[in-house]
Parts: structure tokens; C-alpha cells; sequence
């Protein structure tokens, strides 16, 4: 197609004009303050799987706002985009804030995309709500309008390290100073993170970490780690994947026949069905920390236990089924409590209204569907009542066995049973 | 020497399999001078073939990869008839955006219609997952595709070498403008080496998705080191494609072992030291990354 000089010039001053006129468009449809959110999640690439949990997660939360009377009156609103890994997230962040003129911005399950999404939110003076992005320096840049319902990957790491110590041990009859650990984890902000958590701990507890070890999670063949393992018989291994990579290492450990005594995850692969679902029974037995919607709803207020009722019942009827996995429940829980609590005690959209309704915000524990309750550190601005959970495989679903009173299951299968032989844990 | 031996079989077996993943890419390249960028996202689009077929109708892949060649054969063709025919004559950048366009295209039709989802199959039936020679322990899946591997390339050079239409891809190869000369029908002889090129790479796909997992950008992962592999081999040359695949498996498996968080960097290391020492790999012939149709 040939264009003429004057439908050049046509086309040009017609897409010039829409441009001069846009932002007058959206601001004139953004009247009456509607609770307009930003969401900023991987929805495709490597990382997707996850992130399209934890959609599925605001959106149930969404649904169940807007049939209860939605927000300020109104039906509430997400501007929902796809940022498949960090390159992507500072633009894809700034379209949301500058183009959409969303009020909030809810995000981002990966750690490096919430490192970057959160700094074009906080030069905007635009709240930012991050729902499941562990790396502990995220919180740490002293930015006033971001705010972040999850524990840090410290204490993840750190408590998955506790845990050993403490419930592991004693079930596998060995202690602190002859047990022989292995950490593992990706290179990214994640495993990094949780890898320098969990090493703290064990190294004040004294115990003898054999192997300490990083990798790509966009690897292809994982077997030569398989091969250290086999080679330096740990007890334990402590290890923090995201979900292709865990599927990749524990497939590869199964076919080079490694056995350790017990295996602890920290989230990403470990508490999620396509793990389980390539494993097969060898997935029994496998503990993970993390956080946990398979949890005893008698450790939760009434309330929270209605709306855990409601948040499973309504997650099979709308996704055909499908069984929701952690990420599904922090995201609910993270745009719930915006969107029942945060918001209406602001009031309005102002960010400087939001961010005090936060800061007031003060929820005891096991007031949300994930037993956690809601209180921001007036310094960090962390969830100060968020704590991991743990789990076990068990008949291939995943059932919370500590803290005691959010527990459904004991411990069971320790020291591990070989590969194949784990069917009836 | 235990250690030596099991670091040594599974870098071969991995290096089989690198091998199969790039070999499509190099035929491509070597006949129709074009590096096709949506080359992961067609062994994608395999590993879903290999699932879907095992999940749909219980046949696995390794059974079902006839069908997946001829399938994919005919995909392959259909990508050249109607998207590559009008850049063949063109400049590289039309054919890297061509190419590229396809990739994103195919990697967001995968996720609109499979969904984000990691999928994954189990051909071998519980504790059969591995050979065990008591020393070494071998995939059995990996074993499967490293075979898959072998039969594959003994297949693509006795077709090159022994048949018409085989011979006749060489001389393109070679010779575009003598082989016109000659009177080879080159569209025809382009539209079979995609499908060829393409087909292989739907079988490799299907064959890995059991010792791997599918998922709509899955091919970012392999593309990058099918690159390496056609690089390190010689660019167009089907044996250097083997022995280039072999020894990125090779270095990898010794390489992950030592220092695990080097693993990924050696893909870059070694690509960097043979442009600087053997630009055209081990095998390849000296300009033929310049060769142009033109």
C-alpha cells in the first residue's frame, strides 16, 4: 500500500490529536472516584503458571466484593497487566499509573518484577500493594507508598531452617551437630533470599552444610547438581525452586536414584499441583514452607472461616474444578483486604488516604483465609503478622502440618521412603 | 572414575538431545540461508503434540512421533508456503522479523489455548523411570530421545546423501544459482526443508516432553542453546550439528557438576571464544554464514 503525502499527513495530525486528547478521555471516564486497581503480574512467560494464580486469586476477590456491594457504592475495577519479567515491569508500571490512572497498584509474585514495578509507583506517589514477592530488600528502600502482605524470604528461609531443626531432626533421629544439610536454590532475588535466610540459621545452630549451591531456573538439565548430591549423601535438603526448575530437579533426582531422609521447600514448586502432578505419588512426603489454603479453618475467626468456605466452593465453580493453590489465597487474601478493609476506610482514591488506611489497619492473627492477620510495620511497611506455614505431600494434596493449631495433618513418612515407595504417605 | 563415567554418559545423552533440538534450525539455515527465530517456539508446539496425544488418547510420544513428524512436516511447509515464500529474496532483517513475528505469535496462540500451565507426561510407569547399571543410572526417557537422536540424523544424511530430492537439497545448499541451472525446482526444494526442518523439530519436542515440561514460552529455553549448537558444530553441517551438541552436553554435565552457577555462562563463554578462534564451528565450511541467496 502506497500512502500519499496528504493521507500521510491526514493519518499523522488524526493520531496526534487522539494522542493531545487521551489523557482528557481517561480522566473524564475516571470521574466519581471508582475503585480503579492496577494489576501487574507475569501472565505469560516462564513465570506465568504462578502468576495466573495468583489472578485467579483477585479476581474471586473481585467477585466477591462486587456481589456484596462492591466499593464506595460502585463496582470495583482492575486494569490488569501482563509483565512476563522485570525488563517489562517499569514500563508495563507506568502505563498503569500515567496512561490507565489506576489509584492502587496490586502486584507482582516475583520478586524482581515487584523490585522495579515498586520504584514507578513510588516517584508516582501511587500505593502499591505487593501480595506475594518475598526478596527482603524490596521493603527495605524506605519507600512510603509501598506496602507488602507477605513475610520476607528471610524469615521463609529462616523458618524453613527452624523447622528442620525442630520437627525434622527428631523425626529422622539425627540432631543438629550430625546432620548433614544441602541448600539449593535459583539465582534470582527469590532463591537468593531464602538461601541466605535459611543458611543464617542453620549455621548459628551449628550444623554441618555441605553443599550451597545456585543455578538458573531457565536451566535445561539439572542432573550434574543431582550428581553432587549423590555424591555428598546429605540428610536433608533445603532447596527453593520456582516450578519448572523444581519439577526438572526432582524428576532428575528420581531417575539418578538419589535418597536423602527429608526434603524441604521453600513455596515456588513446592506447593503447587503441576509439581505434584509430575511427580506423581513420589511427591508424598516432600515438606514444604510457605503459605498454605489447606489449613484447619477452626484456627480462624468466623468470619475468615466463611469466606475460606466461599473461596474454595467459588474457586472450583468458576475454574472448572481446579483445586486453588497457595499463590491463588495470598492473592484473595491481598485484594480482599484492600478492597473490603483499606479502601472504604480511605474512602477515596487520594494515595495519601490509602496509605494512612493502611497504616491504621490492624487485623488480629487467623482473620484472613490464610491464617495470617494484617498489622504494616510503621517502618518497613511489612505484614508483621504474616508467617509461613508448613506443609507435607500427602496422598498427592498438600496439607498444612504446623503451626498446631492451623494444622489438618502430622508428619508423617520420616525418613523418607525410596522413590516408588511413597504411595501410602 | 564412577563419577567420571555417570558425568560422562549423561553429558552424551544430554548432548544427544541438544543435538535433536538444533538440528532442524541448522538444515534450515544450511539450505535456505535463513536463522529462524520461531525455531523454540515450533519444538513448543512438539512437546504439546507429544502431551496432548499421550493425554487425548494414550498413545506416547515415542509411538505417536510418526505422526507428529508428518504433522508437523506439513506445519513446516504450510510456515514456508505461507509466511517465509515472500522473504526468501529479501533482506535478513525482513526474514529475523518474520521469523521473530511467528515466535511471539505461536508462543501467545499456545497460551490463549493450553494455558500457563507446566504439563508434563509419564511414559514409564513407576521406579522403570531409570536404567540402573548399579554404578551409573541413565533416564530411560533421556535414552529413548538420545536413540530418537541417532536414528534421526543417520535418517537425515543417508536422505541427503542416497535420494533425488536429498541430493538435490545439497546442490541448493551449495549452489543456489547452479542448482537453478540444473533445473532443481528451489521452491519446492525450500518447501520440503522446512517441513523437514520443522518436522524433526516437532519429533524432538514431542520426544522431550516426558523427561521435560511443556509450556507456552518453553522454547526460550532451548532456542538459545540450539543457536550454540549450530554455532559450535558448523552452520549448516548435519554431523557438526551431533558433534557440537555433544560437546555442549559434555562441557555442561562437567561444568554443572564443579560450579553449578556457571552453567548457564559457558553457553556465552564458548560462544564468544569460537567466533573469536573458528568462526565457521568445528565442522562448518569457512564463509557460510556469509553465503546469501542473492
Amino acid at each position: 500500500m502506497t500512502l500519499s503525502r496528504r493521507q500521510f499527513t491526514k493519518t499523522a495530525l488524526g493520531a496526534g490529536a487522539l494522542t493531545m486528547a487521551s489523557p482528557w478521555v481517561r480522566r473524564a471516564s475516571a470521574a466519581g472516584d471508582a475503585a480503579r486497581l492496577g494489576v501487574l503480574l507475569p501472565l505469560s512467560g516462564p513465570l506465568a503458571s504462578l502468576g495466573n494464580d495468583v489472578r485467579r486469586g483477585f479476581e474471586l476477590a473481585l467477585q466477591f466484593v462486587n456481589e456484596d456491594g462492591g466499593v464506595f457504592g460502585q463496582d470495583a475495577e482492575l486494569v490488569t497487566v501482563d509483565v512476563p519479567s522485570s525488563t517489562e515491569a517499569t514500563s508495563q508500571a507506568t502505563r498503569l499509573i500515567t496512561s490507565e490512572r489506576v489509584g492502587v497498584v496490586m502486584g507482582s509474585y516475583a520478586s524482581s518484577i515487584s523490585f522495579a514495578a515498586s520504584q514507578v509507583a513510588e516517584r508516582n506517589k501511587v500505593v502499591y500493594f505487593e501480595q506475594g514477592a518475598v526478596a527482603d530488600d524490596i521493603t527495605s528502600r524506605g519507600f512510603k507508598h509501598l506496602f507488602r502482605f507477605i513475610y520476607p524470604a528471610s524469615e521463609l528461609g529462616g523458618g524453613a531452617a527452624k523447622f528442620t531443626l525442630d520437627s525434622v531432626l527428631p523425626r529422622i533421629g539425627m540432631s543438629a551437630g550430625d546432620v548433614k544439610v544441602a541448600l539449593l536454590y535459583e539465582d534470582s532475588f527469590y532463591g537468593t533470599a531464602v538461601g541466605e535466610g535459611a543458611r543464617k540459621v542453620l549455621t548459628e545452630a551449628g550444623v554441618n552444610i555441605v553443599d550451597d549451591t545456585s543455578y538458573s531456573y531457565k536451566t535445561t538439565d539439572l542432573s550434574p547438581m543431582v550428581q553432587r548430591y549423590v555424591q555428598l549423601q546429605p540428610d536433608v535438603l533445603l532447596v527453593c525452586q520456582y516450578t519448572p526448575d523444581g519439577i526438572l530437579f526432582w524428576r532428575q533426582a528420581r531417575e539418578a536414584g538419589l535418597e536423602v531422609k527429608a526434603i524441604v521447600g521453600n513455596g515456588g514448586a513446592h506447593n503447587v499441583g503441576d509439581f505434584a502432578d509430575a511427580l506423581g505419588d513420589d511427591v508424598n512426603g516432600v515438606l514444604n514452607a510457605g503459605t498454605s489454603v489447606y489449613i484447619d479453618k477452626a484456627g480462624l475467626s468466623s468470619e475468615a472461616a466463611e469466606t475460606f468456605t466461599r473461596f474454595h466452593g467459588e474457586h472450583a465453580a468458576r475454574f472448572e474444578g481446579r483445586q486453588p493453590s497457595a499463590h491463588t489465597g495470598m492473592g484473595f487474601n491481598a485484594m480482599w483486604t484492600v478492597l473490603r478493609d483499606i479502601l472504604p476506610e480511605a474512602g477515596g482514591m487520594s494515595s495519601e488516604a490509602i496509605r494512612e488506611a493502611a497504616m491504621a489497619l490492624d487485623k488480629p492473627i487467623g482473620s484472613s483465609i490464610v491464617g495470617w492477620g494484617t498489622k504494616f510495620d510503621p517502618e518497613t511497611q511489612n505484614n508483621t503478622r504474616a508467617f509461613p506455614t508448613y506443609d507435607q505431600w500427602q496422598s498427592r494434596q498438600i496439607h498444612t502440618v504446623s503451626p498446631s493449631d492451623l494444622a489438618i495433618a502430622d508428619i508423617k513418612g520420616m525418613p523418607l521412603p525410596g522413590w516408588g515407595e511413597r504411595g501410602d504417605i | 572414575m564412577q563419577l567420571a563415567l555417570q558425568l560422562l554418559l549423561s553429558g552424551i545423552l544430554l548432548g544427544g538431545v541438544y543435538a535433536l533440538a538444533a538440528l532442524g534450525l541448522n538444515l534450515i539455515f544450511g539450505v535456505a540461508k535463513i536463522v529462524n527465530f520461531a525455531h523454540g517456539e515450533f519444538m513448543m508446539l512438539g512437546m504439546y503434540a507429544g502431551f496432548w496425544l499421550m493425554t487425548l488418547t494414550g498413545i506416547n510420544p515415542y509411538w505417536g512421533s510418526p505422526l507428529i513428524a508428518v504433522a508437523f512436516f506439513v506445519v513446516g511447509a504450510a510456515f514456508y508456503w505461507g509466511v517465509m515464500r515472500f522473504t526468501i529474496y529479501s533482506t535478513e532483517l525482513t526474514q529475523v522479523f518474520a521469523t521473530l513475528g511467528m515466535s511471539i505469535a505461536l508462543q501467545n496462540l499456545a497460551l490463549v489455548m493450553f494455558s500457563a500451565d507446566y504439563r508434563t507426561i509419564q511414559t514409564m510407569p513407576d521406579g522403570r523411570s531409570s536404567i540402573d547399571f548399579g554404578f551409573v543410572h541413565l533416564s530411560s526417557d533421556r535414552v529413548i530421545a538420545f536413540l530418537f537422536a541417532i536414528a534421526i540424523f543417520v535418517g537425515v544424511i543417508l536422505f541427503l546423501r542416497r535420494t533425488f530430492t536429498g541430493r538435490a537439497i545439497e546442490a541448493v545448499s551449495q549452489d543456489l544459482m547452479a542448482a537453478r541451472l540444473m533445473g532443481i525446482n528451489t521452491q519446492k526444494i525450500f518447501l520440503i526443508t522446512f517441513g523437514l526442518g520443522i518436522g524433526i523439530t516437532g519429533v524432538a519436542g514431542a520426544v522431550l516432553v516426558p523427561s521435560f515440561y511443556a509450556f507456552p514460552s518453553v522454547g526460550t529455553f532451548f532456542v538459545l542453546i540450539a543457536f550454540v549448537v549450530v554455532v559450535l558444530g558448523g552452520l549448516g553441517s548435519v554431523t557438526g550439528t551431533m558433534i557440537g551438541g555433544l560437546s555442549l552436553g559434555l562441557i555442561e554435565s562437567y561444568v554443572g557438576y564443579f560450579s553449578p552457577d556457571l552453567k548457564e555462562a559457558t553457553h556465552f563463554i564458548l560462544l564468544i571464544l569460537l567466533l573469536a578462534v573458528r568462526p565457521q564451528g568445528i565442522l562448518g565450511v569457512k564463509g557460510a554464514e556469509k553465503e546469501s541467496l542473492k
